[in-house]
């Protein structure tokens, strides 16, 4: 194909040629073991450590520590199980949200095994967590919360501002952040917030690279044993060309963070303009429009899968469900959750943009999609 | 929308100095343009008590924090310029109480500018009747006002302000001299750095490594500990003594409790040496009295005396707890506490000497032609100028 549209970037972000520039440079020059202690070891170290205060400073934290991982999943599954296990003797109860990741909600679920109790909110009709649901699950063994910013079906925005500023009152609760698809894309407000995670491929940063950031205060189990690395949380040799790398993909995101929002808010606006012309035929499921980098609509007529095979052939790439579910399950249990509708939730569609696209690429999607759904039988 | 377009900057202590001023504010100007240098935008005047940075629409909020690192000023206002017409004045006034936060005011007015027709008793009328008159819920305080708009006339222009910093005080970087500065890498010579310079003294360092016994990781220690400071100078050398081959002499050629007195002997010589071929006048160090063997006021005595050059310890008197907090604010305590070994840590003795008697450490030295290890010391001596326009790799 010639020319392809990406247009899933909530998937993956293509990688900026600057990361990969660092990457490549470190891999070359960097390559001795961060642990080791003759010069090349330190200078590994070095940059390792230079890397995690980067990130610290770039987010304007000062009592956090970073811990590199091997992307969300990881930081998520180290963040709820670690959190949970190291602080049994406080309480067993956790609160998370049916619009969670797999890795949060499976992993929350995979505790109950372990005897913990679990509580999961449901979603509004706009996809998000209501901020008195959550005052309402809260009982006296809650020990931790564990909420996404953005939701990366529908681009749903949660109250975490709030609902950190909330939780200040239990000191025995932790609040975890998934903030994967919020990273350089909406404006952050760490304050309240004890720890929360980061995928690099979602800001054009590696696949293989990813950061859990926590409070100093908060104590973790390691899940992963062995030689301590990472403050003892997270063992095994640091890849420090993807933690470097990664440290660089955090500050551009940050600092491009402004003007990339008003260039893709533009780009969404063109897309949903045309879909709320045409509401007969579509049904928008993202109702956050401070949120422009993911639109998600349902086909009221159409297979989704159908839809988005002919646009993958026309190349302009979309989403059905979200990669991550896309396997597993035939419908998008946040759209259901949200409209209760299991057509809909049958057929969604996820356009979500990156930096890069461009708003001929928008008319481009919204023509082929417009020539597809005349073609193909409802 | 009016909003404050200039930076007035107040000096310190250097009102009393007399003659000297002329050099103080001009060194103070220099300090302030290279501390701003990210900022082409900015534009400055210096006069005669105050130096104006003009902003030109830039946010004076990072500028203000760094102007705050430079030593010498004692206050910073956010100032509005306004043309000497009382008209001005006032609607310029009224203008920027809108802006402001709080229920109570008082005007204070200051006419550095005696040619001016209307005395400050009467502007402060004017304009404090003028913002009454025109603002709701205003009322005026004149005891304890939650904004106190303060207007000052001077020759070029009336300057309104409601918005004061504080500044580091102490004098401008650079009119103390210079003092070559011993640096280990620990918490304390750090902080007397600081001090040093936050009294105007520029500083050089010192650093004695042993390797192979001490580590690389001491250097970047170092490194990122001068970056840190060059908050406060902006260029920094850093000459690394290569001390192992005079460490080893030592240990073989005196006994072990001796070793840290007969070290730090060797310190101050290469320390005195290269201050000569440096040009400076000083010597300065992080010591303070009774903290360890080597600093008791006997050791002290013993140690000093390879030296006419004076040697100045700020931290002398104080103690470890208010170091710490020193450390703390200006952010070198994190970096201090990378666990590496100096010379001073390796080979600790058990039992060091506390009553060092200088007879008995002559006799020691004897023993071994010091001073052309001394002179070799110095031929090979590592520079590295740690500054902080030093662009960080493109890596990160």
């Amino acid at each position: 194909m010639a020319n392809i549209i990406y247009l899933d970037n909530a998937a993956t972000a293509k990688v900026d040629p600057e990361v990969l520039d660092s990457y490549n440079q470190i891999t070359l020059k960097y390559f001795a073991n961060p642990s080791s202690i003759h010069s090349l070891g330190q200078e590994a170290s070095r940059l390792l450590d230079k890397s995690r205060e980067q990130i610290l400073n770039v987010l304007k934290l000062t009592h956090h520590e970073v811990i590199y991982t091997s992307g969300a999943t990881e930081a998520n599954n180290l963040a709820i199980k670690g959190y949970c296990f190291a602080n049994r003797t406080r309480g067993n109860h956790i609160i998370t949200s049916v619009s969670e990741h797999p890795s949060v909600l499976n992993t929350v679920l995979e505790l109950k095994d372990f005897g913990y109790e679990v509580t999961i909110l449901p979603v509004n009709e706009k996809g998000a967590i209501e901020v008195n649901s959550l005052k309402a699950a809260i009982k006296e063994n809650t020990i931790l919360v564990s909420l996404m910013m953005v939701n990366n079906e529908t681009g749903a925005i949660n109250p975490i501002k709030e609902i950190g500023k909330y939780l200040k009152k239990f000191p025995k609760i932790a609040f975890h952040v998934d903030m994967v698809q919020a990273m350089g894309k909406l404006p952050l407000d760490l304050e309240n917030i004890d720890m929360f995670s980061i995928a690099g491929h979602k800001i054009h940063g590696l696949l293989g690279s990813g950061l859990l950031v926590k409070e100093k205060k908060i104590i973790l189990k390691a899940i992963n044993n062995g030689g301590g690395q990472e403050n003892n949380l997270r063992s095994g040799t640091n890849a420090l060309a993807l933690s470097a790398s990664l440290a660089k993909a955090v500050r551009i995101a940050i600092s491009n963070q402004a003007k990339d929002y008003e260039h893709v808010k533009a780009l969404s606006k063109k897309l949903l303009d045309y879909l709320k012309d045409n509401q007969d035929k579509y049904l928008i499921n993202s109702h956050f429009e401070e949120n422009p980098y993911i639109v998600n609509f349902s086909l009221r007529n159409h297979k989704a899968s159908v839809v988005v095979e002919a646009l993958s052939n026309r190349g302009i790439m979309v989403s059905s469900l979200s990669a991550c579910h896309a396997k597993h399950e035939d419908y998008s249990a946040v759209v259901y959750a949200m409209t209760n509708d299991l057509n809909i939730a049958h057929n969604t569609i996820r356009v979500s943009f990156g930096r890069d696209n461009t708003l001929e690429e928008v008319d481009e999607l919204v023509k082929n999609l417009e020539q597809i759904i005349k073609e193909i039988k409802q | 929308m009016i909003t404050y377009d200039h930076i007035m900057i107040r000096f310190g202590e250097l009102s009393t100095k007399g003659k000297n001023k002329k050099d103080f504010i001009r060194t103070l100007a220099d300090n302030i343009k290279n501390a701003l240098k990210d900022w082409p935008e900015l534009s400055f005047e210096t006069r005669y008590d105050h130096i104006y940075v003009g902003l030109n629409n830039l946010p004076y909020e990072p500028v203000i924090e760094r102007l705050q690192d430079v030593s010498g000023i004692h206050a910073l206002s956010l100032v509005y310029r306004a043309s000497k017409d009382i008209e001005d004045i006032k609607n310029s006034a009224l203008a920027l109480m809108r802006e402001e936060q709080g229920k109570t005011f008082k005007v204070k007015v200051k006419r550095g500018d005696k040619t001016y027709p209307i005395i400050s008793d009467e502007i402060t009328r004017i304009v404090a009747s003028h913002v009454l008159r025109n603002t709701p819920d205003l009322k005026v305080d004149v005891h304890n006002p939650e904004i106190l708009l303060s207007i000052e006339v001077r020759q070029e222009a009336a300057y309104i302000f409601s918005k004061t910093f504080l500044g580091a005080g102490g004098y401008p970087l650079g009119v103390g001299g210079k003092s070559m500065h011993m640096l280990s890498g620990g918490i304390d010579s750090p902080v007397a750095a600081y001090l040093m310079m936050k009294r105007g003294v520029s500083i050089e360092c010192i650093h004695f490594a042993s390797p192979p016994y001490t580590q690389m990781g001491v250097i970047y220690k170092l490194e990122d500990l001068l970056h840190v400071l060059n908050r406060y100078q902006t260029r920094i050398r850093l000459h690394i003594v290569p001390f192992t081959k005079i460490q080893e002499a030592i240990y073989d050629n005196a006994p072990e409790s001796y070793c840290i007195t007969l070290m730090r002997r060797m310190m101050f010589r290469l320390a005195d040496g290269l201050a000569k071929r440096r040009k400076c006048p000083v010597i300065s160090s992080g010591e303070s009295i009774g903290q360890v063997a080597s600093q008791t006021l006997q050791s002290m005595h013993v140690i000093n005396a390879v030296t006419n050059t004076p040697v100045i310890r700020p931290l002398a008197t104080t103690d470890k707890l208010e170091i710490i907090k020193i450390s703390k604010k200006i952010g070198t305590y994190d970096i201090s506490i990378r666990p590496y070994e100096d010379c001073c840590t390796i080979f600790t003795p058990k039992a060091p000497k506390t009553m060092p008697h200088q007879d008995e450490v002559e006799a020691f030295e004897k023993k071994f032609d010091y001073e052309t290890m001394i002179k070799e010391a110095l031929n090979n001596i590592e520079v590295k100028i740690i500054s902080l326009d030093q662009q960080e790799d493109n890596l990160l």
